[in-house]
């Protein structure tokens, strides 16, 4: 017999033009400019988010202080520079650290699960770490850990603490099927939630300092929060990152990422540590910060597609730019009052969730 | 490479305590292509998911080329095995290129698993192999179920791998695609010697289009074999509890597979089922046998050589014949045993056919038939002097027997009639 299309194979194969991953090439490049202008538009949020305030200061005296114009250190305001480096800066920098782990966290738990409705919260971190926060504030827990007080650092070993439980719970064997983890998580985070209502209940007269840390802020933070939140958010950023392709193997079916030579089980639990780690390090920075996690991934996988290779890092910025603008606000719009940041997200990220669930047809990525 | 690729050794697998396979060994050559048919629940997915690491077999061991599949490492298994899956999920905004080359997975080495050019070049042959290459830049979730399913082969083409496993590749498509699905598949087993391991639903294709087929009921296997040795009505029954009409398409000479109706429907009615005796020979009994057997009536068959068009057919169908070897002519013992059939019939049926010294005595058999007083119906399509090569002996004896009262029929069809009409009789005067 005849051996049919034996002729097509002769032309030899490149990715050119003409190829069929030149599209791909394409895509990565509008991929990479995409990401330069997110970085872009961080920078000057960050710089912008840095110059409001009851003393305003202007982007080149922001760069003179920064040692990035001409005629640096000379001529810097002292009084300037002290609000720059003591008190915007270390806030600007931990919101940009917040968003991006929240964001990043929310896409891993996202594919991890198949779940569009998956945030970093999911699996119960928020329930943990709000409990520990306010076990230690009803406490009055006074010690102080690498120079953080005692709310985050309760705040992180319950998250971590909680995620474990639950990944224990939900396991059978070596397996870990995610969805008995979805609703592993969902049963702990109630319970626990409700442990938390109670602490509330009983918080007297620190019922304001318990509410205010619930809803999330940045009022508290100090260069010794960045310090230790940025070897966390570097480790679990990193896993996530190199886990990228399989992340987008994992949206094909856990089975058929097997087939492919994904260790699903591995990779599964890395991912998982790595998001766990983020939400846990997020949560004890800023507190329980709502709707980033969940709408950033989203809107980001609308514009650039659902590759995690790009989709993990635009999230990342997209995340901080976000949280450094919705801190920006909180602290200026009814200023010298301080809203809690989670109120601006929750209230810019509701309608936007809406939209995308209304239009949640054209978002193919899940069934 | 050794000269089995996949040695399949006695594994059994259990869900729970619910066992779904057992005992299953076969082996399977390089360059093989094996169906395995069998009905719904039979463990066809179960032992797919055996072969490929899905689930992990409770006894024996699968091997590939001579080493323990689970030795391997799952990229190394990917690399040699390639899956397409029985369901595909595809609701996310990957483009058909993306998805191919995701096929390089176990592949691609280095802290960033760049794919390089050697990638490019195998995604973009399995593209061109299985004709998607002008859907590249298309979104799978886009696509028709038969360019969908041409996509997860292209991506399982992409691993490069010598075994190829697929769980009902065909099943979701309309007809025209399920022959495109495996004319590629046994055009890229020629070209490229994958071993292919596929479950099919419709044992036609399976017939068709694979010499070996595994047949498996209750998780064990019935038979092992080439498609004419395995699907035969006795296995069909055993494993289905269903009838099928067997026969070969006159022209290919490939195997045809009819379901047919639940017999008890046909007891439901009212239609009599009568045991009919059937002699013929030469293919002048084929047509008959096949139309009775539909009926759900039960066949015998005369004394007909191995070999003959008739005893073929009868073989397809499972009927119950006196057999003798070629061109040997009825022994005493055979015209005993022929007698013993026709006496345990309803009636016996002559076929139109020609009479030698040969197949004489199947007319003696008749007569004596008749004589005990069983209807005999005669098809006389062509005047039985026509018809006789003894030298007038087999005339004389038929006339004779047109004279004790056995019924002539012009017709196959007009002796199918005959029959139903008698014994629709017998129905309602029993009644
Ligand atoms: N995940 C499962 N859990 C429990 N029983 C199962 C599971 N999958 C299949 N079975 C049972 O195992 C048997 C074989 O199933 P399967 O291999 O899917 O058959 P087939 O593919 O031939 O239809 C059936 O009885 C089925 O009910
Ligand atoms: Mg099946």
């Amino acid at each position: 017999m005849a051996i049919p299309k034996a002729g097509a194979r002769t032309a030899a194969p490149s990715a050119g033009p003409g190829s069929p991953f030149a599209v791909l090439e394409g895509k990565k490049g509008r991929a990479r400019i995409l990401l330069l202008l997110l970085v872009l538009l961080l920078f000057t949020t960050v710089a912008a988010a840095v110059g409001v305030g009851a003393v305003p200061i202007s982007p080149s005296e922001l760069l003179r202080v920064l040692g990035l114009a001409p005629g640096s250190g000379s001529t810097a305001d002292p009084v300037k520079e002290a609000i720059i480096f003591q008190l915007r800066l270390p806030r600007v920098v931990a919101a940009t650290l917040v968003g991006a782990s929240l964001a990043v966290a929310g896409a891993a738990f996202q594919a991890l699960f198949r779940n569009p409705m998956a945030d970093p919260y999911v699996i119960g971190v928020s329930s943990g770490a709000s409990l520990g926060a306010t076990l230690a504030m009803l406490l009055a827990l006074d010690f102080r850990f690498l120079g953080i007080g005692a709310v985050p650092v309760l705040a992180f070993a319950a998250a971590l603490v909680t995620v474990v439980l639950v990944y224990h719970l939900a396991k059978t064997g070596h397996v870990v099927s995610t969805f008995t983890l979805l609703l592993a998580g969902i049963a702990v985070g109630s319970f626990l939630s409700a442990l938390v209502s109670l602490v509330v209940y009983f918080s007297g007269e620190r019922l304001h300092q318990v509410v205010f840390w619930l809803m999330g802020g940045f009022g508290g933070a100090n260069w010794s929060y960045v310090q230790v939140a940025v070897p966390y958010f570097v480790l679990g950023a990193g896993v996530i990152v190199f886990h990228a392709r399989e992340l987008n193997l994992l949206l094909l079916g856990e089975e058929t990422a097997g087939y492919l030579g994904v260790e699903v089980e591995r990779a599964k639990k890395l991912i998982l540590a790595g998001a766990t780690l983020l939400t846990a390090t997020a949560v004890s920075t800023g507190g329980v910060i709502g709707f980033v996690g969940l709408v950033v991934p989203h809107a980001v996988r609308l514009i650039g597609g659902p590759d995690h290779r790009f989709l993990i890092p635009a999230s990342a910025l997209a995340g901080a730019t976000l949280m450094v603008a919705a801190d920006a606000l909180a602290r200026t719009v009814l200023a010298p009052t301080e809203l809690p940041v989670g109120v601006i997200t929750a209230l810019a990220g509701g309608p936007f969730f809406l939209y995308v669930l209304r239009n949640r047809k054209k978002m193919r990525f899940f069934a | 490479m050794s000269e089995v690729i996949l040695d399949v050794h006695g594994i059994a697998y259990s869900y729970g305590a619910v066992p779904a396979l057992g005992g299953i060994t076969f082996q399977v050559r390089p360059g093989e292509m094996v169906a395995v048919i069998g009905p719904n629940g039979s463990g066809k997915s179960t032992l797919i998911k055996c072969l490929n690491r899905a689930l992990r077999p409770r006894v024996g061991a699968v091997y590939l080329d001579g080493r323990d599949l689970w030795d391997y490492s799952l990229r190394e298994t990917a690399r040699r095995m390639a899956v397409v899956p029985q369901e595909t999920v595809v609701e996310f905004d990957f483009t058909v290129a993306e998805i191919v080359l995701m096929g390089r997975q176990p592949h691609l080495s280095g802290l960033f698993r760049r794919e390089g050019r050697r990638d490019l070049a195998a995604a973009r042959e399995a593209m061109e192999l299985t004709s998607t290459l002008h859907l590249a830049e298309r979104l799978v979730s886009s696509l028709s179920g038969g360019e969908r399913q041409r996509v997860i082969i292209a991506r399982a083409l992409a691993q490069e791998p010598e075994v190829l496993l697929l769980d009902e590749p065909t099943s979701h498509l309309d007809i025209t695609y399920q022959v495109e699905i495996l004319d590629l598949l046994t055009y890229l087993n020629r070209l490229k010697n994958i071993s292919i391991i596929a479950v099919i639903h419709d044992l036609n294709l399976a017939a068709q289009y694979f010499p070996r087929v595994i047949l498996l009921s209750g998780g064990r296997i019935v038979d092992v074999g080439p498609p004419e040795r395995v699907i035969t009505t006795p296995n069909i029954r055993k494993a289905y509890h269903t009838e099928v009409l067997l026969s070969r398409h006159p022209a290919s000479g490939r195997l045809l597979v009819t379901p047919l109706p639940r017999r008890r429907a046909g007891e439901a009615s009212g239609n009599p089922r009568p045991a009919v005796h059937l002699v013929g020979g030469g293919g002048t009994a084929a047509g008959l046998m096949e139309a009775m057997f539909c009926r759900g009536w039960k066949v015998t068959a005369g004394v007909l050589n191995r070999g003959d068009l008739d005893w073929e057919q009868g073989k397809l169908l499972g009927i119950e014949m006196v057999e003798i070897p070629p061109f040997v002519p009825i022994s005493d013992e055979d015209h005993c045993r022929n007698l013993a059939l026709v006496k345990r019939a309803d009636c016996a049926l002559l076929a139109n056919v020609p009479f030698g010294q040969g197949n004489l005595r199947n007319l003696y058999a008749l007569q004596e038939a008749l004589a005990d007083g069983l209807p005999v119906f005669l098809v006389d399509e062509n005047p039985i002097e026509e018809r006789d090569y003894t030298g007038g002996e087999a005339t004389k004896v038929y006339k004779r027997m047109v004279e004790k009262g056995a019924c002539l029929v012009p017709s196959e069809a007009s002796a199918i009639e005959a029959i139903r009409g008698r014994f629709a009789e017998g129905l309602t005067f029993s009644g």
